[in-house]
C-alpha cells in the first residue's frame, strides 16, 4: 500500500474513533470550569453565551479563522517579541509571517536564524527548500 | 468588540473552543491513543483558557489560528508521552520500554502510521493531519495556519517523504 493509502486508511478509522467519543458532554464539563470560575463576574453579558451541547458558536460569535493582513502584522509584532527573547519556534513563525507578506529577503534571513536556533521545522525546510531558492 | 481589546470575554474563549474541540480531539487520539485523548485535550483547554485570561495578545492569536491551539495541544501530548515513558520505565527496572499509545485493535494495525506521524515536526505534523484526515486543500491549510500557500508545498513534499522512509523502515523492521 502507499503512504497515501495507509493513512486513508487511517484517517476512516480515525473517524470511527471519533464517533464514540461523546463531544457535547465533554463540552459542558469544560464549559462549566470556565464558568464557574467566572461566575458573579460581569464579563459575561447576557445574550452571548454559547450552547456546549451544539458544539458549535452561535452565529456571530467570534469563530477561528485567519483575517486581513493587518492580523498577520499584528502576529509578526507579537511573534517578533518572542523570537527577541530567543524562542526557536516563534523565530521560525516570523520567516512564515514575513514568507507570507511577499518579504522574501528579510524571511530568507529569519528562516536562517530559526535554524541556528534549533527549530527543527525550520532545519528541514532550509535544508530542502530554502537552499536552492536562495542559489536561484 | 474590538479583537485583542479587553471586551473578549469568556463567552468568546468557549465559541473558539468549541469549534475545535473535535478537531483537537482526533490529533489527540492520533499523539497519545484513544484513552489518553481526552486528558490531554482537557489539560491543553485549561492551559489555554489561562493564558486568555493572562494576555490579550495572546487572544487575538488564540481566535484567528487555531494552528495556535493545535500547537499547545501537540506539546501537552509529547509531554504526556514522555510521562508514560518514564511511569513504564520505572516499572521495568533497567529495561528501556517505550510507552506505545493504544486502545484498540485498529491503533495497533495501523500503530507504525500513527508512530511515522508523530515522528514529524510541529508544522509538518499540523500540515499532514490536516492534509490527510481534515481533507483540506493547500490554499485552506495556508489561510487557517497563516502560511503562503508555496510554504504548504514545500511542507507536503518534505511530509511524503519522511513518512515513506519512516514506514519503509518500520516495514522492514517487522519482516525480521
Amino acid at each position: 500500500l502507499s503512504v497515501d493509502d495507509r493513512l486513508n486508511a487511517d484517517a476512516e478509522i480515525l473517524a470511527r474513533e471519533l464517533a464514540s467519543f461523546d463531544v457535547p458532554g465533554a463540552l459542558r464539563k469544560l464549559f462549566a470550569l470556565v464558568r464557574d470560575e467566572t461566575e458573579g463576574s460581569s464579563e459575561a453579558p447576557a445574550g452571548r453565551s454559547v450552547a456546549a451541547g451544539s458544539a458549535q458558536p452561535r452565529q456571530g460569535e467570534a469563530q477561528p479563522g485567519h483575517g486581513g493582513q493587518g492580523w498577520v502584522e499584528r502576529e509578526l509584532a507579537l511573534y517578533y517579541q518572542c523570537a527577541r527573547g530567543g524562542n526557536a519556534a516563534a523565530t521560525r513563525r516570523v520567516a512564515e509571517l514575513l514568507d507570507l507578506l511577499d518579504r522574501e529577503e528579510e524571511a530568507v534571513a529569519w528562516w536562517h536564524r530559526a535554524t541556528a536556533a534549533g527549530d527543527p521545522d525550520a532545519v528541514d525546510y532550509v535544508r530542502e527548500f530554502l537552499s536552492s531558492r536562495t542559489r536561484r | 468588540m474590538h479583537v485583542g481589546d479587553e471586551s473578549y470575554c469568556s463567552e468568546d474563549f468557549l465559541a473558539v473552543w468549541a469549534a475545535l474541540h473535535g478537531r483537537a480531539l482526533g490529533r489527540a487520539i492520533i499523539l497519545v491513543g484513544r484513552n489518553d485523548a481526552e486528558d490531554a485535550v482537557q489539560e491543553t483547554f485549561v492551559k489555554l483558557w489561562a493564558t486568555w485570561k493572562k494576555s490579550p495578545a495572546k487572544r487575538e492569536v488564540i481566535i484567528n489560528r487555531p494552528g495556535y491551539t493545535f500547537t499547545a495541544l501537540r506539546r501537552t501530548c509529547i509531554d504526556l508521552l514522555e510521562q508514560k515513558n518514564r511511569q513504564q520505565e520505572s516499572v521495568v527496572a533497567g529495561e528501556h520500554v517505550a510507552y506505545i499509545p493504544g486502545g484498540s485493535n485498529d491503533d495497533i494495525v495501523h500503530s507504525k502510521v500513527r508512530e511515522a506521524l508523530r515522528s514529524l515536526n510541529q508544522t509538518e505534523w499540523e500540515i499532514a493531519y490536516r492534509t490527510f484526515y481534515e481533507k483540506q486543500p493547500a490554499a485552506v491549510i495556508a489561510g487557517e495556519m497563516g502560511l503562503r500557500v508555496g510554504t504548504v508545498y514545500n511542507y507536503r513534499s518534505s511530509i511524503k517523504r519522511k513518512l515513506q522512509s519512516h514506514l519503509t523502515s518500520s516495514d522492514g523492521e517487522g519482516a525480521d
